[in-house]
């Protein structure tokens, strides 16, 4: 496996570890077998990100092996996290808007009960796909899909 | 120029058992594509790419275990979007219902003044609070079925569905159902085979529609604000866990064939547009204002003449009102679940259209603003009885157009009949059940 396909791989790997054990963590929080934990949101919240965590571990392994093509996996991990940040974000958002217009639900909104791992684990998915690409450890040149080469 | 697009199929040609690539249709796609293919060699020089992202998205979305996984996760997302990112706009609303509704009260005329401040804006006002929640599920859903998701999910459904022996194409028409029940019993002429078509109709007014969303939201809003979207999102899941279980019924007593597998054309997945997005979600926004500017006006003054006259004459308390009265008459039914007469006199009135057990709500509690009409609900039923009520207005009959709908499609005012009996059966057991246990463990 040349250092093209080791560095996705190691991110894949990282990345999916980091959401299911987050995942993890929030679901028995959630149940109420260890204290809650601050920004580690709900029930549902963990469930999600785990899903998103074993997207990005099945591709792991076939990018192991120089599978290209499991870059799929990827992708989709890193579109679901995406849709799960965005989704928050568009939350936050309209939550600061009833705040601003000091409607009566959300005259004592604090920003910091929105903050939910979704959210934080994506900057980190975002630091490091910025990280590779800047490094040039995944795509170069031709591109993050040198797909049938 | 991109090689022709089979994915989907070679994917579920892989699953299938070998006695599947006996079936007729499965033989014609193959020859087809072989046809395609010929044609191709002679015309199109292959690039370097042996994939395009499209295909390589698919090997996750179509994945055998992860595309059901997946599949929730962006039903899920969809549904807390459509809560949460509506509820300040629905704040807002009400705010401004609310505020017209401190001038009206004003009008000199009394019944005037109480028919426009109780009747249309406790009514239909009260109805359009729920707009927000509606447009941004359309906006939702325009954005999956742009993106090409919507037709990958189908194909993550048909696996399921055809493990169950229940015919794949059947949840194609149950999809549109999260619009309205009405164009999902029509899209059933899609089905192929008799049997297979009928189970689809009898089974397409299970999936929630838009219309009990406004539902939806006040009840999860009230009884369970941490989980509202997650509740919301259930309520859709329910709907679809009920119409394969009912589909599977069907097809082992009343409706038995074979089932055939889907073969689909999937669409490339694309960026969806804003403006794309957006026109749909008006085009309904549009649609629903219309239903409210209409019939759900005219209803919210029905409701609100025969819950203001009673035996004594005109102007009566609603206690002593006609409404009352029908709905102490019927509210026995409901004994064993405990829904007081105004919820069960509600849920009656919304066999015509499920808007308008909001608005029945809204006129027979003769309260202004969403909180409320929030505090009289809760004053009138507990948390599992709420669950109740959110899954019986999933499950029961969804309006009249539907009824009439499958009246058309079937010839028959027979399978009609079924399909009301059936629904109101499997809702009266099913929120019985979640009281019963609920009660249990919560009581």
């Amino acid at each position: 496996m040349d250092s093209k396909g080791t560095w996705p791989f190691i991110a894949s790997l990282v990345i999916g570890l980091l959401y299911l054990s987050v995942g993890i963590i929030s679901l028995i929080s959630g149940i109420g077998i260890i204290p809650p934990i601050p920004f580690f949101g709900d029930i549902i919240n963990a469930f999600m990100i785990i899903i998103v965590g074993i997207v990005y571990l099945t591709g792991a392994k076939p990018l192991m092996k120089g599978d290209r093509e499991a870059f799929a996996f990827a992708i989709v991990g890193s579109a679901l996290a995406a849709v799960l940040f965005i989704l928050q974000a568009i939350v936050i958002g309209t939550n600061f808007l009833g705040w601003i217009l000091q409607l009566n639900d959300w005259i004592d909104w604090n920003p910091i009960n929105d903050i939910v791992p979704s959210l934080w684990l994506f900057v980190i998915v975002l630091l490091t796909i910025g990280f590779l690409k800047i490094t040039n450890r995944i795509g170069g040149q031709k591109g993050i899909f040198p797909l049938g080469e | 120029m991109n090689p022709p697009k089979e994915t989907s199929e070679s994917v579920f040609l892989d699953d299938e058992d070998d006695d599947d690539f006996e079936d007729p249709q499965i033989i014609l796609a193959d020859k087809r594509y072989e046809i395609i293919g010929e044609i191709l060699c002679e015309v199109y020089e292959p690039g370097k790419e042996k994939w395009v992202l499209s295909d390589l998205m698919d090997r996750v979305f179509l994945h055998k275990y992860l595309g059901l996984p997946i599949f929730f996760l962006v039903m899920w997302a969809m549904f807390h979007f459509t809560f949460n990112a509506s509820l300040v706009f629905m704040a807002m609303t009400d705010s401004v219902l609310t505020w017209i509704a401190t001038y009206t009260i004003q009008i000199p005329i009394e019944w005037v003044a109480s028919l426009v401040t109780d009747g249309i804006i406790g009514g239909v006002g009260f109805i359009l609070i729920f707009l927000p929640p509606i447009l941004f599920m359309f906006l939702a859903i325009s954005f999956l079925e742009d993106s090409g998701y919507l037709a990958r999910a189908a194909f993550v459904m048909d696996r399921i569905m055809m493990k169950m022996g229940l015919h794949g194409r059947s949840f194609i028409p149950l999809l549109l159902g999260f619009g309205c029940s009405v164009p999902a019993i029509m899209a059933a002429r899609t089905v192929d085979g008799e049997s297979n078509r009928m189970t689809t109709i009898m089974v397409s007014p299970l999936m929630s529609c838009a219309a009990r969303l406004p539902v939806y939201v006040l009840i999860a809003g009230v009884f369970f604000p941490e989980i509202a979207g997650t509740m919301v999102f259930l309520m859709y899941l329910l709907g679809i866990i009920m119409a394969v279980i009912m589909a599977l019924i069907f097809k082992k007593t009343l409706f038995k064939e074979e089932s055939a597998p889907l073969l689909m054309e999937l669409p490339m997945y694309q960026m969806p547009t804003l403006h794309g997005s957006f026109r749909h979600a008006r085009d309904r926004g549009m649609l629903f204002l219309r239903k409210a500017g209409t019939y759900l006006l005219a209803g919210a003054m029905i409701i609100w003449f025969i819950s203001n006259i009673g035996p004594s004459g005109f102007g009566v308390p609603v206690e002593d009102s006609f409404v009352a009265i029908f709905g102490n008459l019927m509210a026995p039914i409901f004994t064993f679940h405990g829904f007081p007469w105004q919820i069960v006199t509600a849920l009656i009135f919304g066999l015509l259209a499920k808007e308008v057990v909001i608005e029945s709500l809204g006129v027979i509690f003769a309260v202004q603003g969403d909180a409320a009409i929030a505090a009289t609900l809760s004053g009138l039923l507990d948390p599992v009885q709420a669950l109740a009520l959110m899954v019986f207005v999933l499950l029961y009959t969804p309006c009249i157009a539907a009824v009439g709908t499958i009246k058309k499609e079937t010839q028959s005012w027979k399978w009609a009949g079924v399909s009301v009996a059936y629904q109101m059966l499997l809702a009266y057991i099913i929120s019985l059940a979640i009281v019963i246990v609920g009660g249990f463990f919560f009581g």
